[in-house]
Formats: C-alpha cells, sequence, structure tokens
C-alpha cells in the first residue's frame, strides 16, 4: 500500500520536474534565452583580456544581431541602422574603455509572436572598472528579434529612457 | 519552552503537515520580499550621504497606495522590473518649474533648504516645468556634474514606493 508520504514526495517530484521541463525544454524560447546568456558571458570582460579574446568576443556579439541592426537610443534622439561589421567594431571600442566589466541582464520578459518574431525587454547592467574608476550604468530595453536561417538575431535593439536629463 | 517542546520545534517530525507549513511560509516568504517589501542593496554613491555604497533597506510599495509622492521623499524608480531600482529624491512635483543656481535648488522661483546634500555642488539649470504625470528627482550627492548625475525627469508610475528607512 503506498502511503501518504510517497503520494508527497512523488508530488513534489513532479512539479519540480514539471518546472525543470518547463524552463529547460529546447524551443524558441529557450533558444532565445540562450542568446541572452551568450550577450551576458562574451560582453563582460576580465582583468587583462588579451586583445585576441577582445575581438573574438566582439564577433561573437556582433553575429547575435541581424544584418544591419536598428539601434534607437531615445536619451540621445538617435536611431539609425547599423551593419554587423561596424556594430563589431563599436562593441570593440565600448569594451577597450574598460579594465574589466561584467554584464548581467534582468527582469527579462520575452514575447514571441507567430511570424517567427520576438520582442524581450529587460534591464540591462553594466558595472565594471574604468580608468581608475568605478562604473555602474543600467540601461532599460526593448529588443525586436527574428528567425533569420534558423537562429533569433537581433533586429531591433532601444535602449529606453527611464530618467529624462 | 519545555525541552520537549523545544526539541520538536528544532527538529520537527517530516510529516505532510510540516512540509504543508514549510511551502506556505516560503510562499508568503516569497509573495512578501518581491510584491511588498522588496530588498535592496544600495550600488554606488549617488544618495550620500544619506545612503551609502553597500547599504541595505527595503522599498516599501505600499508606500503610495492612499498618498501622492511628497517633495523631499526618497523613492525607488523602476527600469524594466523590481530587480534593478535607481533610489532617487523627489525635488519637484507636476506642475512645478525646477531650477538649480550654484549648486541651489529653487522650486516655483523658492529656494529650497535641503540638509540632506552635504556635497559641495555647482549645478546650474535654467527653469524647466515639470510636466503631469511626471516628477523631478535628484540624487542628494551633488558633486557629480550635473549631466552624469542620473538626474531629470521620471514617469511617475514608474515609482515603486518609499523606503523602510
Amino acid at each position: 500500500m503506498v502511503s501518504g508520504k510517497t503520494f508527497l514526495l512523488a508530488g513534489l517530484l513532479a512539479l519540480v520536474a514539471g518546472g525543470l521541463a518547463v524552463r529547460y525544454w529546447p524551443g524558441d524560447e529557450r533558444a532565445i534565452r540562450n542568446q541572452l546568456a551568450l550577450i551576458e558571458e562574451v560582453g563582460s570582460k576580465e582583468l587583462a583580456e588579451p586583445p585576441v579574446e577582445a575581438l573574438v568576443k566582439a564577433t561573437r556579439l556582433a553575429a547575435l544581431c541581424s544584418d544591419p541592426c536598428r539601434l534607437i537610443v531615445a536619451s540621445v534622439r538617435h536611431a539609425g541602422d547599423y551593419p554587423r561589421k561596424q556594430i563589431q567594431d563599436r562593441i570593440v571600442m565600448v569594451r577597450s574603455w574598460y579594465t574589466q566589466v561584467r554584464i548581467s541582464l534582468h527582469d527579462i520578459t520575452l514575447v514571441l509572436a507567430e511570424n517567427n518574431t520576438a520582442v524581450v525587454r529587460g534591464t540591462i547592467r553594466l558595472r565594471g572598472q574604468g580608468s581608475g574608476e568605478a562604473i555602474a550604468e543600467a540601461q532599460e530595453f526593448r529588443a525586436e528579434l527574428g528567425k533569420i536561417d534558423g537562429q533569433w538575431l537581433i533586429t531591433a535593439i532601444e535602449f529606453i529612457e527611464v530618467l529624462e536629463q | 519552552m519545555s525541552p520537549s517542546r523545544l526539541r520538536r520545534f528544532l527538529l520537527p517530525e517530516v510529516n505532510g503537515r510540516f512540509v504543508f507549513r514549510l511551502l506556505l511560509a516560503a510562499l508568503t516568504a516569497a509573495v512578501v520580499f518581491t510584491q511588498v517589501l522588496i530588498p535592496l542593496r544600495i550600488e554606488g554613491r549617488n544618495m550620500a550621504p544619506t545612503y551609502g555604497d553597500g547599504d541595505f533597506t527595503f522599498c516599501w510599495r505600499g508606500r503610495y497606495l492612499f498618498s501622492e509622492p511628497a517633495r523631499g521623499d526618497v523613492v525607488a524608480i523602476r527600469y524594466a522590473g523590481s530587480r534593478v531600482m535607481l533610489l532617487k529624491r523627489i525635488v519637484a512635483l507636476a506642475g512645478d518649474t525646477v531650477e538649480f543656481r550654484n549648486g541651489a535648488l529653487f522650486v516655483n522661483g523658492a529656494w529650497i533648504r535641503e540638509p540632506y546634500v552635504r556635497t559641495p555642488s555647482d549645478w546650474n539649470m535654467a527653469p524647466r516645468t515639470v510636466e503631469p504625470g511626471k516628477v523631478y528627482v535628484a540624487g542628494d550627492n551633488r558633486a557629480t556634474a550635473l549631466d552624469r548625475s542620473h538626474s531629470g525627469l521620471v514617469e511617475q508610475g514608474r515609482i515603486m514606493g518609499g523606503l523602510v528607512w
């Protein structure tokens, strides 16, 4: 005879297994979340990063964007389409400003549409060390993604202005 | 508390009732600390000396349920969610005209005494009217140049709440 405790344990295990399945089941949402995790990983920079590694990371980051990719920065009223190569060069330049930097994404919400597009909203946080001073920045963003040749790429990214200076 | 009760309290029998109470406690804690009292660890010196780097407090979400934000209130302002927030002081409300003259704050033409500002400031800003539905916020540490200070207009809807202490 199966006891109540066994039922309880089985129920808890089923709950955990269900949660894990929802979180890690392969699919479009999982693929997009992997891309976001890649941004955190390759965007971050360790102390004394070799230049070759910096270039490789910038290439990997730029490869997450479509060619061209639309960039909107509300605080400076700027919007423009940038080719992937230019994005890569800009990433190399921005990362060189820091001796070390850590990028993290928070409060991510992801909405998948039927036509192989998705919208991701969240907060990107940047903590690092510039030339002698500690740097901590946060920006709210809205990214549009499209499934291009089987891969989810950022087609547009907008940095939202929270404080209007 | 008798030794047997103390023993039962510290080493409870793992039964259905215990698991139910444990789950209830965990659920309550999760709801309270994600929706009602959000723990905040402060990073940076933007609100110094009121709040320093590494300080800890809670954002009280119920602060503005029955009242409106007021001048002088320290508030938590959200980006995309509640994981990363800005801590700022409201210095002017919707309809007010805010101005800085050599570091001194003027609201509607009247000088506002700010005992919480202890750093010398050279902020200068032409009179600016706060739009409806917005407030003007600034940090207490005015040693940073105005354009790098993360002060400005913010939508009132982004205010998550006040601070507990």
